[in-house]
């Protein structure tokens, strides 16, 4: 067997095991069965574990860091979603976050396989311009940034989940298996904290390689201003927190609005809007 | 008069003003990013009703009204930097007063140790602090022990230095826009001819080179993929080379503040006529990217297609006028033949030519740009990972068993929380030791 083939039988395991956990994680809400969230863990560690092999077997055949198109990067991208959420699973005993979080990674593989064309996924000639270290570091941070961005909004939810659940059930079982409100929003924030210096250092590294490239470290096409604008509504956030005291509610808000321009930047910008990213 | 003035001050600086301000940015930065810019898609532009080009729109991040919405946020930003510094100063300088046991159980995150004797105390709690990295101060009077310990503190410059960087981003782009220069040029190898020929975007080129294109060519793996394309350039002034150096793509060409990127290839076709007695050589690239004005006419050589094959070159070539929509001549030549233009004479095609398509730029605000970028890290690290904190304590009575402990912290409550907690379970249990060299730390000295 060819390692091609052995590239896309590890995508597929990925595929399942991150269903899996996606599955279990959810059914595990209302089903206060502990056998749920830990075989969750094992599917999403197995599915982690996959996506890691897809990943390096990618780069053995390809002789390069898996980063050049579309689905190198999701990829990527969800190995890192999955890895940050295992972390802070394990450090903060969190299994109901998975419910939240793992439907991204498997969202981002789904549409892989049913929306990517096979063109999009085969092993083309590079462009010259994306033989350059700080691609890889501009893709690595945006990895860990994204990451914890999305485990961010899936505490977000989490938190409105728990906030409705205060109001209408609160003597739900449920109500009472979720963290306290205060812990969850603390947490959001500590998501943040970590992926939005992550997300500048990916702009900035992206602004070095672009003027190592193309002489010019920003050209406002609409992969960069998008995660500008993703940028700001993390800035907001941060500025609404500190200084405001915007805890709770609002800040889950704009976690959840945060994410959804990450993802809109990673996935909307390439298919709906004209620009330079065309690779990615 | 004075009122008015702090009240317009007191706007400026406002974070509601700042926060408006960012939302205001990133709506017009996604406008411009849903209507097609000229830069990106110019045929959609013209596909345009004509009133969002008048308006600005399809040129949106070049336009006067987002510049003075860059100009606005820079002047919060100024006024915020400016207003913040004296109190980041002060709070710098700050050292904790001790505080009463009393005082320590007002603040909202406080916490009593009472089953613990001072023997163990103090040595764990002396230990704790020192393995946190805090600065700390105990001052014992009687049967009393009060105390403070701080970290963190660089932390308060974080935001300030956040700002600033903003301002130094802004200022690279200024000094950028205003003392550089940016243009594009395509060429053939063995092409020489004046820097200052170069139609550029933006800025003016001073210097008086002339540039040599040594060679163009395209490299390919083992696998037969791309590898890179590369041209070997030389800089000359008065006929001295003043640099030679084969740039590629991510490796450019530095030169006295100017570089020059190599930002595409090609291929073309060279041809060469006779101009007042004198051969002229002349290269085309296909689809009509290049022209020729045959000297001394109003006429235009372009070539349509050009297709190679076997290592011999053909070309679709068609000839226009100044005002003419229309080709007056049309033809296809293949290597070696020549054609005939009315009024003119001939050209003849020659052979196959690599093009190289080079970007030459002179940004001396880049230097500030990374320092701006750099600081913009260090600042985010500050504001996040330095959070200042202060810890307080208090031992009250003749028994002396047991400690209050109270917290505050930049992070917040839950921040002071998570930091007392920590602390507390290190005077509980003690310290984890660290192990240097094998041995394991003495901490109790």
């Amino acid at each position: 067997m060819s390692m091609t083939q052995w590239e896309q039988i590890a995508f597929y395991v990925t595929f399942a095991g991150y269903f899996i956990a996606m599955v279990t994680y959810i059914l595990y809400l209302p089903f206060s069965k502990q056998p749920l969230a830990l075989f969750g863990r094992y599917a999403a560690i197995t599915g982690l574990m996959a996506n890691s092999a897809a990943i390096l077997l990618r780069m053995a055949i390809v002789h390069r860091p898996p980063l050049a198109n579309g689905y190198e990067f999701i990829l990527t991208f969800a190995w890192g979603i999955v890895m940050v959420y295992l972390l802070i699973e394990n450090r903060f005993k969190l299994s109901l976050g998975g419910a939240f979080v793992m439907p991204s990674a498997f969202f981002l593989l789904a549409f892989v396989v049913f929306f990517m064309s096979g063109n999009e996924r085969v092993m083309t000639s590079i462009q010259p311009a994306l033989k350059s270290n700080w691609l890889t570091f501009h893709v690595i941070t945006a990895m860990m940034g994204y990451g914890s961005l999305a485990v961010s909004f899936g505490i977000g939810i989490l938190y409105l989940l728990k906030q409705r659940l205060e109001v209408r059930k609160p003597q739900g079982q449920l109500n009472a298996r979720l963290p306290e409100l205060q812990r969850l929003d603390y947490l959001g924030y500590k998501m943040i904290k970590l992926g939005f210096p992550l997300l500048t250092l990916c702009i900035i590294t992206g602004a070095i390689w672009a003027n190592y490239a193309w002489g010019t470290y920003w050209s406002w096409d609409p992969k960069e201003t998008w995660s500008l604008v993703t940028w700001i509504i993390y800035a907001i956030y941060l500025h609404a927190r500190l200084m405001y005291g915007w805890k709770g509610k609002r800040s889950a808000w704009l976690s959840v609005l945060g994410f959804l321009a990450v993802l809109f930047t990673f996935i909307g910008v390439n298919y709906l809007l004209t620009g330079l990213h065309s690779y990615a | 008069m004075e009122r008015l003035v702090k009240r317009i001050w007191n706007f400026i600086i406002s974070m509601k003003i700042g926060v408006f301000l960012l939302i205001l940015f990133a709506v017009f930065s996604v406008v411009g990013t849903v209507i097609p810019q000229e830069s990106f898609a110019p045929d959609k532009v013209e596909a345009l009703n004509p009133i969002w080009q008048r308006l600005g729109i399809t040129h949106l991040y070049s336009s006067s009204f987002y510049r003075l919405l860059v100009l606005v946020l820079c002047l919060n930003l100024i006024s915020c930097t400016i207003h913040r510094f004296p109190k980041t100063l002060k709070i710098f300088k700050q050292v904790p007063a001790f505080k009463t046991v009393a005082q320590i159980e007002e603040l909202p995150v406080h916490h009593k140790i009472s089953d613990m004797q001072q023997s163990q105390i103090q040595p764990n709690l002396k230990a704790a602090l020192r393995a946190k990295h805090f600065q700390y101060q105990l001052q014992q009077k009687e049967e009393t022990l009060n105390g403070w310990a701080q970290k963190g503190r660089i932390g308060v410059w974080g935001s300030f230095i956040v700002h600033l960087s903003f301002l130094i981003l802004i200022l690279g782009t200024v000094v950028g826009h205003v003392s550089g220069f940016k243009g594009f040029f395509a060429t053939y190898e063995g092409s020489t001819f004046p820097l200052n020929q170069i139609k550029i975007e933006e800025g003016k080129i001073q210097e008086d080179w002339t540039l040599q294109i040594n060679s163009a060519t395209e490299k390919f793996d083992s696998q037969g993929l791309r590898e890179n394309w590369y041209t070997d350039l030389s800089i000359l002034q008065n006929g001295k080379e003043l640099k030679r150096q084969v740039l590629s793509v991510n490796h450019p060409l530095v030169y006295q503040g100017v570089t020059f990127y190599q930002s595409s290839y090609g291929q073309g076709a060279l041809f060469f006529t006779t101009a007042q007695g004198k051969k002229v050589n002349f290269a085309l690239q296909e689809h009509a990217q290049n022209y020729f004005q045959l000297p001394g006419t109003e006429l235009y050589v372009i070539a349509d297609s050009i297709t190679v094959s076997s290592g011999r070159i053909s070309v679709n070539y068609q000839i226009l006028g100044k005002e003419s929509p229309t080709p007056l001549q049309a033809g296809a030549l293949n290597q070696g033949e020549k054609a005939t233009i009315p009024n003119f004479g001939d050209i003849v095609l020659t052979g196959p030519v690599q093009f190289t398509e080079l970007v030459i730029k002179k940004d001396p605000g880049v230097p500030l740009i990374w320092l701006g970028s750099a600081l913009l890290v260090f600042g985010l690290i500050l504001a996040f990972y330095f959070k200042p904190c202060c810890v307080w304590l208090g031992i009250e009575g003749e028994g002396k068993s047991g400690i209050v402990l109270g917290a505050t912290s930049a992070a917040g409550l839950e921040g002071a929380q998570e930091l007392l907690d920590d602390l507390v379970q290190d005077i509980q249990i003690g310290p984890k030791r660290k192990i240097i060299h094998g041995l394991e730390e003495d901490w109790q000295n």
